[in-house]
């Protein structure tokens, strides 16, 4: 009765179960050749290049100051006060570029 | 000797899951206490609880399969699976927030001024700082690569180092996704737009805080010399669980950032 139980159990477990290393040494071999090669070449490149635009891009944006403060009904909506500080204030505030309704920006 | 004639791991008992259930009860209301009370220290305490309970539990997971040898083929196929079950409910919580977004993106109202992004909104440069966060996450994708197969070829040293590698350029995404929500011209409270760009974001934002995490028990791993090159179930979910992450910012890259911006 357990030897039934157990061959079941075996042809299960012989079925469905995943095989340790499906790659074979030469194939990841390669494969680490390859991304190695990215890694050391593509990478650096492309965050360097990337992040000097980007902060060329932040400089310009930095210049010019935030347009005038209008109201409008669908931005600054508060229609239920913040838990933290004066609850007019999201989380991530930019003092500089977000107004406070009936109050315009904080910092001129 | 105890002898299983079973390919499936019959947990001992164990706290942890009770202990969870009731932490993850006071977190909630923690939750309400703070927005509607506006007190914060019930969340602290049960988010704080929460935290060390994850480490308590997984830790006995740990040691469980690299100590104690429960971890048989068929055991570490159905954590494969359950893997794979999980990043798939992850991908429809995304495409919720998807949907929202199109929904209103795609639906013109008067009260946006009948364009999208709506009127007095003023969406960050695609080009700028989220593509930089572009190049970071898919870099870290490739080193996290050479990482996996560096331990297949056996070579840990490597392994170790691509793996921190990998770590490190995903914290470099969180400090510039953070240092963009400080500078950026809208809040949540700025429209549906600003409400759905910040859920999005924000909740992405916190997955890849998640994968670091979970890359990082890996490295420890690795350094404790648990993983083998045939054997290491959590690392490979763990860099699942990253990829998924890559993928779900290229979605938020091009339907956000980049076609929201038009």
């Amino acid at each position: 009765m357990s030897f039934l139980l157990r061959s079941h159990l075996t042809r299960f477990a012989l079925r469905n179960v995943r095989q340790s290393s499906d790659v074979s040494f030469e194939s990841a071999q390669k494969t680490m050749k390859l991304m190695r090669i990215l890694s050391l070449t593509v990478v650096p490149f492309s965050i360097i290049a990337v992040g000097v635009n980007a902060y060329m891009i932040e400089v310009e944006h930095g210049k010019h100051a935030p347009p005038e403060y209008k109201e409008y009904a669908h931005i600054g909506i508060m229609t239920k006060k913040y838990p933290w500080g004066d609850g007019k204030h999201t989380l991530f505030h930019n003092p500089r570029s977000q107004g406070i309704k009936g109050k315009g920006y904080d910092e001129q | 000797m105890m002898v299983r004639f079973t390919p499936f791991h019959l947990v001992d008992g164990s706290p942890w899951p009770l202990l969870s259930a009731l932490g993850a009860f006071g977190v909630v209301g923690g939750l309400m206490s703070m927005m509607h009370q506006h007190l914060f220290g019930t969340l602290f305490m049960y988010v704080g609880l929460i935290f060390l309970l994850t480490i308590l539990w997984w830790r006995d997971v740990d040691r469980e399969s690299s100590l104690l040898g429960f971890h048989t083929k068929g055991v570490q196929k159905n954590m494969y699976s359950g893997m794979i079950w999980f990043i798939m409910s992850e991908v429809f919580f995304f495409i919720g927030f998807f949907w929202t977004f199109f929904h209103s993106g795609l639906n013109s109202v008067i009260d946006l001024g009948m364009e999208w992004p709506p009127f007095g909104v003023m969406v960050l440069n695609p080009y700028g700082v989220p593509l930089l966060n572009t190049a970071v996450l898919i870099s870290s994708g490739i080193t996290v690569t050479c990482s996996h197969y560096s331990l297949l070829i056996s070579d840990f040293n490597s392994c170790a180092i691509w793996l921190a590698n990998t770590i490190m350029l995903g914290v470099l995404f969180t400090g510039l996704q953070y240092m963009e929500y400080l500078e950026s011209s809208f809040g949540m409270n700025d429209s549906v737009y600003g409400s759905i760009f910040f859920m999005a974001t924000g909740f992405h934002g916190f997955h890849v805080i998640i994968g670091s995490i979970f890359l990082f028990i890996s490295f420890l791993r690795i350094l404790g010399g648990k993983l083998s090159p045939s054997r290491h179930v959590g690392f490979e979910c763990a860099i699942w669980y990253w990829h998924f992450v890559d993928v779900v910012w290229i979605f938020l890259y091009a339907c956000i950032y980049g076609w929201g911006s038009l």
